[in-house]
């Protein structure tokens, strides 16, 4: 029996890599000017931020990058653990908090940051068999997009852009797609996490009118 | 800057290898083996050792641990440049597939890789052993696939026979430029290969590249590697490891690299299928 299939089921979330489970059990206090956040992971399911109680799910980058996705309206923490440095998601679109771990790294490693080094950067990313998302990285925070199949379709989205570490940034999107494309319908907001020397990314897209996230994961190819 | 043209190591084949899990860290695992030795692996501080019935346990050593799935671990580690294992933690099954490749055990090829697979269970408190078992099986034998394994890189599988492989490539691109040049050597690309099923929809992988060495020795470069794939057939992408040596204008290196590759349907060359294995009666 030939097992090979398009992936037709899962869509942009086909090739998304199985979670990470290695922040269960464990606590991360991140330290920013403006606010503390106490990170405390229950256990595979559930981290407790705030005092609130969230389901969450991860995926890992690097040996010690984690992308955690958690909270009603998605909330983003990317974690270096080598570096001992953070970004979280302040709740606003696009507006992240940089932080250092308590415990974690030298204390001397860049701390995460807006950027504009992405600027002029395109590239195709792979979700699945033949479904991609196809971004032009530009200025003053914005981004034109392109989804699979409709190639004559082009949105131009707002977005952010951080730089975590070299070779590693964070990219939010925050745009529906045209009809009929390989991206589910209502899913405006795209959180992807992309390491630009193995040139793979993985991410969260949200639908805030479903209030429903899923996780993806790529690689990037030459558009 | 366009980050496509950010400045990157020559990966090759470990292109899109995936982080390391370090999940196992903390951990012991009994592992209760068919062939009555029972081996007992420790995970600490990011190395592991490994410990037979009546043998002393293994120095801590280094290794790659990459998730099938979210419950089902890839492990792999060296305990020489001449012996490697690769054990298959399934978890939630609470079964184990081990596989040792060792080099310089035969005495006409010393570089063509034995394999040797035991199967086990996992010992866990609270649980009974299971009776069911990991097992070679041909429920995927007629599968074809097509994996990237980088951005150049693209290689085109079909499973056709129980213990044998057939790869192709496009004419283009890093593909023939790494393999051309000795499968133009050989009669046909089929190669012993090894399939394992793990649960439904996962195969695990070994290929041992054999014919080349038996037929061409030191007239070519890849001396006998062995690549071991976890295959996730769900999600359409591998994980695994390569192990072996290479041999380019008399210069040895040592081959121990991991890789992760993304499946998609292929288009076949007309006949790829349909011609006989050449190396079979």
């Amino acid at each position: 029996m030939n097992k090979t299939h398009d992936g037709t089921n899962y869509g942009m979330t086909q090739y998304r890599w199985p979670l990470d489970f290695e922040l269960a059990g464990r606590t991360f206090t991140l330290r920013s000017d403006k606010a503390v956040y106490e990170l405390a992971f229950q256990d595979r399911e559930f981290v407790e931020l705030g005092g609130v109680l969230s389901q969450y799910e991860a995926l890992k980058l690097d040996a010690d990058l984690h992308a955690v996705f958690f909270g009603e309206t998605i909330t983003t923490a990317v974690l270096d653990l080598a570096a001992g440095v953070a970004a979280i998601s302040t709740g606003e679109a696009g507006q992240y908090d940089f932080c250092r771990i308590d415990g974690f790294g030298s204390g001397d490693a860049a701390l995460p940051a807006y950027t504009d080094e992405m600027t002029d950067t395109h590239v195709r990313w792979y979700f699945g068999c033949e479904r991609y998302m196809e971004h032009e990285y530009l200025a003053d925070g914005k981004c034109r997009c392109v989804w699979s199949p409709r190639t004559d379709r082009l949105r131009v989205a707002p977005a952010a852009y951080v730089k975590l570490a070299e070779g590693k940034y964070l990219v939010e999107l925050n745009r529906c797609s045209p009809l009929h494309t390989d991206m589910p319908q209502g899913f405006s907001k795209i959180v992807l996490v992309q390491d630009w020397v193995h040139l793979l990314t993985v991410g969260c897209i949200y639908s805030p009118v479903l209030n429903e996230f899923r996780l993806v994961s790529g690689y990037a190819m030459e558009p | 800057m366009n980050l496509m043209q950010y400045p990157r190591p020559e990966f090759s084949i470990g292109h899109f290898a995936r982080p390391n899990s370090w999940e196992l860290d903390g951990k012991d695992y009994a592992l209760v083996m068919d062939d009555g030795y029972d081996i007992t692996l420790c995970f600490r501080d990011r190395k592991l050792t490994f410990a037979q019935t009546d043998a002393a346990p293994s120095p801590a050593l280094g290794y790659y641990c990459f998730k099938g799935d979210d419950t089902t671990y890839f492990v792999s580690f060296e305990v020489s440049q001449k012996e490697n294992h690769v054990f298959i933690l399934d978890l939630a099954q609470r079964l184990v597939t081990h596989l040792i490749c060792e080099k310089g055990v035969n005495p006409r090829f010393p570089q063509v890789i034995r394999r040797t697979f035991c199967f086990g269970a996992i010992a866990m408190r609270g649980y009974k052993l299971p009776y069911k078992r990991h097992s070679f099986t041909t429920e995927h034998l007629g599968t074809t696939v097509q994996w990237r394994w980088s951005p150049q890189m693209l290689t085109k599988h079909a499973y056709l026979e129980s213990n044998w492989y057939r790869i192709t490539w496009n004419d283009k691109g890093a593909a023939a430029d790494e393999f051309d040049a000795t499968n133009e050597m050989i009669p046909a690309t089929d190669d012993h290969a090894q399939y394992v099923k793990i649960k439904e929809n996962m195969i695990l992988l070994s290929v041992t590249e054999e014919n080349g060495e038996r037929l061409l020795g030191d007239r070519q470069m890849f001396r006998c590697d062995n690549l071991t794939l976890l295959q996730n057939y769900d999600r359409m992408y591998q994980v695994g490891r390569g192990f072996g040596d290479l041999c380019k204008d008399g210069s040895w290196r040592h081959i121990n690299v991991a890789f992760c590759s993304y499946g998609s349907p292929p288009e076949l060359p007309e006949g790829f299928l349909e011609r006989e294995n050449p190396f079979t009666v």
